[in-house]
């Protein structure tokens, strides 16, 4: 969809507001703060799976020179006596410096009462498994049920049923570039923390709660995160650094947790399998599903796993089916959130489940995709049925089909040789997404013009990778008319100075912090407005109201008669800074009427994502080179393009990285997570793919509730890496067992039997 | 990260004296050493780091007496980047250039890749949180019924599955090198051992001065082929040296064992054979005779003949 021009939105020229300090790292993040550190604070891990700390000997640590002080469950209120993970935090130590504290860790003695832990979440879930401890009565619980239809006559009605099993998919840990870590000091009854926080807001929330405080005196900060991807959503954790800090006086505590605390103690992504049974008809058209899914929230009870089945239930027209999600727990570290967490392996699962499908029917796995593709503009299936704000899965489907050149490369799964003797696969697979939609509600913005006519944004969310406070510019200047240039950041990360604009995460920050600071501009341009009718120029104007004006190039212009025009330098002239306040929204339909739905009535907004996928496997090695990536994402509306090309393309590392090398390690014995090194984690580089035929695609689908139509992005561009299994299956004919890992040679080889 | 104290030698003699002393290790790029200290992963952490990178001439590659001849402290770039050694040395410069990334090749030596501790796993576990058989003798190898996807499949060398995480120890076995230190010089295949935390020979006060290779024979290809999972930076899996003349086949395995492994069933394969992709597919089949795999890594007993056979490949 050709969606009209924006006088800012969407422009290719248009820089990030602080990618410069970035790039020149001038970046402050929060252990930049040394000159205020007096001491520094370091954790040490469990190693039982599951126990209760029955003594802590802190003698030796507290006899080595520099360390100030231990702690341990008893004072840091949230941690816990009982042991669920091994390397569930114990004790800490606060020290001179760093390199003491973190070596005084060693010296400190802790005495355990085991208890039996289960590390298989098959072992979990079997009859008479002993309880892990996170739940009273059981270690698992059915935390979806969704039913459609009449199942059983769906299945019966259909030519071919189908059983498909998929074993687990992977976890792993976010690897953030910088490592959690939070900086606390107290004057007087007031608490001051910096922290790499996704949700400063969130955060400051967390320590309210954890320390008992009354709000105004938790002031929390968080200029630049090291990428965040989920991990970084709360950090609960910096209320123990508080702690820490008033046990010593209200002295600066650094509490570092560097990659070894950052991957024992903090979330990632969950493992999931499935039990999917098809009913279709012949001709591919899919009549019942009953699909099944499991996914291991090790000891989170919380694991947002729930919606694991969207893209299936949203994505297709089938009038009959179950969509159930069992969340499991096992003795390991807490699932929590990752970019796009549910979906991805979601799709991991559906995905193959349904090439199997077109492999039993002798189909095109494509064709069937889309014999039951729902229409763009159908309504949801499911309760309250509900029209998309915006959709456009079809066209890019088509795109991924036409881009990749699919028709004349698709093959029979294990037929295509290459010239050099690997085998050639391509597959293509998308859904609507869980995430990217507008979620508004609660996040609020303050907008402020200065006498000179610049405006400056205080956002209250801190500058991740993706350049959220440099969307909120571009909203706040087209809303204003202003230029570019003209708009800027005041301080942002700051719960001191900003409205809490919500998580700063890719899919959510787009949609739902612009909305605010649309609502905030507009609120703005009301009160700006208003002054200009009383400029001259303007106030001669006979009967002239604020709505007779309207704004282009920092440039406020009578409609009646374009030529009459102020700079908002004169409008602001003799008038002090004035600001603008507003909230964000939810699904509504705001800008236009979608399938008969008048503007007003709520509606579904998510974004949505379609790849294709060529890949050359090598049958001797089991390597696998992505040799093609055609990555279609729906922006319902580009706001920040360089920021949108380049989400685009980190989706597609990400793709990459979640399929081929993403993977934590366990010590099957303990439990233990041993890759907390970069060497076991295997981030993925630019150095590990070509990137040759790899194309990033905005489609604008103009979602009726998002501000100027947008969705965010960021979860939806990493969602298909299932296009990259199902490419190595059409490769080689085979299915992988990713048995809780990435998809590496190994497992390759195994699937091809010689491993 | 364990606190030392940081000296500078200015001579062999000088480093020799500090390392003496006890308690101390010698550190040149630094790539391996300081990951150890940060992780605190050994028990026995030095007091001292004695810093070799301050000693002047040990940085050099040059061909003088029929040999070539390289300092400890030569960088891995500048070792990738040789014509000399890309033309006649070619499995080195292939190692060298395999190994890690750009900006530790640009950091790293010779000498102390070679000189770097194991990787395994539970080995490199921060805080000493398993007792290691290498790092204790009281303790035991838990990859041999834990995680082992990476380990040997030769079995054990002083009860420890872990492989040798060198790129270039296979290559100089290859080539026949020999290692001079600052108290003898060393064959290299009889110069890396299983020796506690230790890939090698080396005594406490032992440094590596030069590393002299000969010059190969009339003829001679020599290639290095690494398997890994993931290209820009990794330890191999599987790696294979290959120096092969009209009349002599030296075929070393690496990442499959404690200590490098000569092949010797390929190098009988293929010695004085055209090399094509039959001879070289025989002799790949019988790199492997006498492999046992562990729970997790069978896949890498495929994996040695495939790079076998290529290595071989690449010396036609």
């Amino acid at each position: 969809m050709a969606l009209p021009e924006l006088k800012v939105i969407g422009k290719s020229e248009n820089h990030d507001k602080v990618g410069h300090l970035v790039a020149s790292c001038k970046a402050d993040f929060a252990s930049d703060r040394l000159p205020l550190v007096k001491y520094y604070a370091a954790s040490k891990g469990a190693t039982v799976m599951r126990g209760v700390v029955k003594n802590v000997d802190a003698s030796r640590a507290l006899d080595l020179p520099g360390v100030i002080a231990v702690v341990t469950h008893e004072d840091i209120p949230i941690w816990n006596e009982a042991i669920f993970w091994w390397g569930q935090e114990v004790a800490g130590v606060i020290a001179e410096d760093p390199q003491t504290a973190r070596y005084a860790l060693t010296l400190i003695d802790v005495e355990y009462e085991e208890r039996p832990g289960i590390y298989d979440p098959d072992e979990s879930m079997r009859d008479g498994a002993p309880l892990i401890g996170v739940r009273p009565d059981s270690n698992y619980a059915v935390v979806t049920d969704l039913k459609r239809g009449d199942l059983e006559e769906g299945m019966a009605s259909a030519d071919v049923v189908l059983e498909t099993n998929q074993d687990w998919t992977n976890t792993f840990q976010h690897n953030c570039m910088e490592a959690h870590q939070s900086l606390a000091w107290w004057v007087g009854d007031h608490v001051y923390c910096w922290i790499p926080s996704q949700h400063v807001f969130g955060a400051k929330n967390a320590i309210v709660n954890g320390l008992g405080l009354p709000a105004n005196k938790v002031h929390v900060y968080t200029r630049f995160t090291g990428t965040g991807h989920g991990d970084k959503a709360g950090d609960i954790f910096t209320a123990a650094t508080a702690t820490m800090s008033k046990i010593v006086g209200g002295a600066p505590v650094l509490f570092e947790k560097g990659r070894y605390g950052s991957m024992l103690q903090h979330g990632r992504q969950f493992d999931l399998k499935s039990e999917i049974k098809w009913g279709a008809n012949s001709d591919g058209k899919i009549v019942a599903v009953d699909a099944k899914f499991f996914g291991n929230g090790g000891v989170h009870t919380w694991a947002p796993v729930g919606n694991v089945h969207f893209g299936l239930r949203t994505t297709y027209d089938i009038p009959n089916a179950n969509f159930q999600v069992t969340s499991v727990n096992t003795n390991t570290p807490g699932r929590s959130y990752w970019r796009c967490v549910n979906d991805p392996p979601g799709a991991a699962n559906y995905d193959p489940a349904l090439f199997k499908l077109a492999e039993k029917l002798d189909m095109d796995p494509y064709d069937v995709v889309m014999k039951n593709l729902l229409p763009d503009d159908a309504p949801d299936l499911d309760p309250p049925n509900r029209v998309w704000g915006g959709r456009m899965l079809k066209d890019m489907f088509e795109w991924c089909h036409q881009a990749s050149g699919y028709a004349n490369k698709y093959h029979k799964p294990g037929t295509k040789p290459l010239d050099d003797g690997r085998l050639h696969g391509i597959a293509i697979t998308g859904h609507m997404d869980s995430h990217g939609g507008v979620n508004g509600a609660g996040r609020g913005a303050i907008v402020t013009m200065l006498p000179d006519g610049r405006c400056f944004a205080n956002v209250g969310g801190a500058r991740g990778c993706e350049g959220g406070p440099t969307i909120c510019c571009h909203v706040v200047a087209e809303a204003l008319g202003m230029k570019y240039e003209d708009v800027g950041l005041g301080r942002w990360g700051d719960t001191d100075t900003a409205l809490d604009a919500g998580i700063q995460a890719g899919s959510t920050f787009t949609a739902g912090a612009g909305g605010a600071f649309y609502s905030a501009a507009m609120d703005l341009r009301k009160k700006l407005f208003e002054y200009a009718i009383t400029k001259d120029g303007f106030r001669d104007i006979e009967g002239i109201t604020p709505e007779d004006l309207d704004a282009e190039d920092s440039e406020v212009f009578y409609k009646g008669d374009t030529s009459i025009r102020l700079t908002y330098r004169q409008v602001m002239a003799g008038t002090p800074p004035t600001a603008g306040s507003g909230n964000g929204w939810g699904s509504t339909l705001r800008s236009r009427s979608v399938g008969g739905v008048p503007i007003g009535e709520p509606c579904n907004s998510n974004g949505s994502a379609c790849t294709a996928v060529e890949v050359a496997v090598d049958t001797d090695t089991g390597e696998v080179e992505v040799t093609g990536m055609w990555n279609a994402v729906d922006t319902g509306r580009t706001i920040f393009k360089q920021g949108t090309d380049k989400e685009m393309w980190s989706g597609i590392e990400l793709m990459l990285w979640q399929a081929l090398l993403a993977g934590d390690v366990y010590d099957p014995a303990t439990s233990a997570c041993l890759s907390t090194q970069w060497t076991e984690s295997m981030m993925i580089t630019p150095l590990d793919f070509k990137g040759e035929n790899f194309v990033a695609q905005d489609f604008e689908s103009d979602d009726a509730a998002g501000p100027y139509g947008a969705h965010g992005i960021g979860e939806p561009c990493v969602t298909n890496y299932s296009a990259i299994l199902c490419a190595i299956h059409n490769a080689t004919g085979k299915w992988v067992d990713m048995n809780h890992g990435p998809c590496t040679p190994d497992v390759i080889l195994k699937s091809l039997g010689k491993a | 990260m364990y606190n030392f104290t940081h000296v500078n030698a200015n001579s062999i003699d000088d480093a020799t004296a500090a390392l003496a002393q006890g308690n101390a290790r010698a550190i040149a790029g630094g790539t391996d050493l300081v990951t150890l200290l940060k992780g605190m992963c050994t028990l026995n952490p030095p007091e001292k780091v004695v810093n070799l990178k301050t000693i002047p001439n040990m940085n050099y590659i040059r061909e003088e007496g029929g040999s070539l001849k390289i300092g400890a402290l030569t960088t891995l770039t500048a070792i990738a980047k040789s014509d000399v050694v890309k033309n006649k040395y070619t499995a080195l410069a292939q190692a060298a250039k395999a190994t890690a990334s750009p900006e530790l090749r640009n950091t790293g030596t010779i000498g102390g890749n070679i000189c770097q501790k194991p990787r395994c796993i539970y080995y490199r576990a921060e805080l000493n949180t398993f007792s290691c058989l290498r790092k204790d003798p009281s303790g035991m190898c838990y990859a041999l019924a834990g995680i082992n996807k990476r380990h040997s499949i030769f079995g054990a060398a002083a009860g420890c599955v872990d492989v040798c995480p060198s790129d270039i120890a296979p290559a100089l076995v290859a080539l026949k090198a020999k290692i001079a230190t600052n108290k003898k010089t060393w064959d290299a295949a009889d110069f890396f051992v299983v020796k506690g935390e230790q890939i090698n020979s080396l005594d406490a006060d032992e440094i590596v001065t030069e590393i002299q290779i000969p010059e190969p024979a009339s003829g001679t290809k020599s290639a290095y082929v690494k398997f890994a999972f993931r290209k820009s930076i990794d330890f191999p899996l599987v790696s294979v040296a290959a120096v092969i003349s009209a009349d002599d086949a030296s075929i070393v395995l690496g990442g499959v064992h404690p200590q490098p492994r000569r092949a010797s069933a390929a190098e009988d394969a293929i010695k004085g054979k055209a090399i094509d992709d039959a001879s070289a597919t025989e002799a790949g089949d019988v790199a492997t005779q006498g492999s046992t795999a562990l729970g997790e890594n069978r896949y890498k007993i495929q994996i040695t003949k495939v790079m076998t056979k290529r290595a071989i490949l690449a010396c036609a």
